[in-house]
C-alpha cells in the first residue's frame, strides 16, 4: 500500500512531466518529404497544356478564301446538275391522265 | 522582410520562403500536434498535413489573421480531427499496431542500451500513457490551452489569438485546465500505478 505522501510526490512529479514535455525536433528526412509532396501537389495542379498551332494572317485568309470557294463550288455543282430534261407540258399530262381519265375511258367501265 | 511580402511570396509558392516557413514552424507544430496525439510518428504525420494544407490553401488566406496564428489553428483543428477520427472509428487494428510498435520500441531499446534498466523504462512509458490518459479527459478547450501554454515562447497574447478569446478567459482556462488534470490523476491514479 502506497502512503498518501508517496502519492502526492508522484502525483507532482507526473503534473511536472506534463506541463513540461520535452521539446521535439523533426526527424532529418522531414524537409525531403514535405518538399516532394510539394512537387506532387505541383504536379497535379499544373494546367494542362495542349499544343497550339499558330498560323500566319495570309494563312488565315487562305483558309477562310478556300472555304468559301469550296463551298460555292459545291452549291453550283448541285444547282446545276439537277435535273432539268423534265418539260412541265409532259409532266402536267402525265399525272392528268392518271387522275383525268378520258371520256371513253369513263364509259368502256360502266 | 514584411509579413506581407513574405505571404506574397509563399501565395506565389516561392520555395525559399516555403523553406524558410517550415524551418522556422516545424518544430513547434510538430509539439502542438504532439501534444494531442502523443506519439513523435503519428505527430509528425500531422505536421506535414499541415505544411500540406498551408501549401495548398495559401491562396485563400485572408490575413485576418496572422500567419503563425492561422498555422497552429490547422495544427489544432487537424489533431482534434484525428483524435475524433481515433476514438469513433476505434480502430482495434490501430491499437494493436500500436501495441505491437511500441513493444518493439521497448525490445530495441533494450537491446541497444544494456545498461538501462527495464523496469525503469516500463515505468517511464505506464507514466507517459497515464498523462495521456488524463489529458484526454478534458474539455477540448481546456485541452488545447494546456497545450498551447507548453509550447516554448507562445504567450498568453498569442494562445488568445490562436483560440480567438480573451487573454482573461485564457489564463483562467490554462489554470482550470492544470487543476482539472491534477484532479483526473487522483481520481485515476490507483487504476495505473
Amino acid at each position: 500500500m502506497k502512503s498518501n505522501k508517496y502519492i502526492q510526490n508522484h502525483l507532482d512529479q507526473l503534473m511536472n512531466s506534463a506541463e513540461n514535455p520535452s521539446q521535439l525536433s523533426t526527424s532529418s528526412d522531414f524537409e525531403d518529404t514535405l518538399f516532394a509532396r510539394f512537387d506532387a501537389i505541383d504536379a497535379q495542379t499544373k494546367p494542362k497544356s495542349a499544343t497550339i498551332f499558330s498560323i500566319s494572317e495570309i494563312q488565315k485568309y487562305a483558309a477562310v478564301i478556300l472555304f468559301l470557294v469550296l463551298n460555292i463550288t459545291v452549291i453550283l455543282f448541285y444547282t446545276t446538275s439537277t435535273d432539268s430534261s423534265d418539260d412541265p407540258q409532259d409532266i402536267v399530262s402525265e399525272y392528268s391522265d392518271e387522275y383525268f381519265p378520258d371520256y371513253a375511258t369513263l364509259t368502256s367501265l360502266e | 522582410m514584411e509579413e506581407k511580402e513574405f505571404i506574397q511570396k509563399l501565395r506565389d509558392k516561392d520555395r525559399n520562403a516555403f523553406m524558410q516557413l517550415v524551418r522556422e514552424y516545424k518544430d513547434p507544430l510538430l509539439n502542438v500536434c504532439f501534444g494531442y496525439l502523443k506519439d513523435v510518428d503519428d505527430a509528425e504525420d500531422l505536421t506535414q498535413e499541415v505544411f500540406t494544407e498551408v501549401y495548398k490553401t495559401i491562396g485563400n488566406f485572408k490575413e485576418e489573421a496572422s500567419l503563425f496564428t492561422w498555422m497552429y489553428r490547422i495544427a489544432i483543428s487537424r489533431s482534434l480531427d484525428e483524435l475524433k477520427k481515433r476514438r469513433s472509428l476505434k480502430r482495434a487494428a490501430y491499437f494493436e499496431k500500436r501495441v505491437r510498435s511500441e513493444a518493439a520500441e521497448l525490445e530495441m531499446s533494450q537491446k541497444v542500451s544494456d545498461f538501462s534498466n527495464p523496469e525503469e523504462e516500463l515505468l517511464q512509458k505506464q507514466q507517459q500513457e497515464f498523462i495521456k490518459y488524463c489529458l484526454n479527459e478534458l474539455p477540448e478547450t481546456q485541452r488545447t490551452a494546456f497545450v498551447l501554454s507548453q509550447q516554448d515562447g507562445l504567450s498568453y497574447k498569442e494562445i488568445a489569438e490562436v483560440m480567438e478569446k480573451s487573454l482573461s478567459s485564457i489564463e483562467s482556462l490554462v489554470h482550470r485546465s492544470k487543476q482539472n488534470l491534477r484532479k483526473i490523476m487522483e481520481g485515476n491514479y490507483e487504476n495505473y500505478f
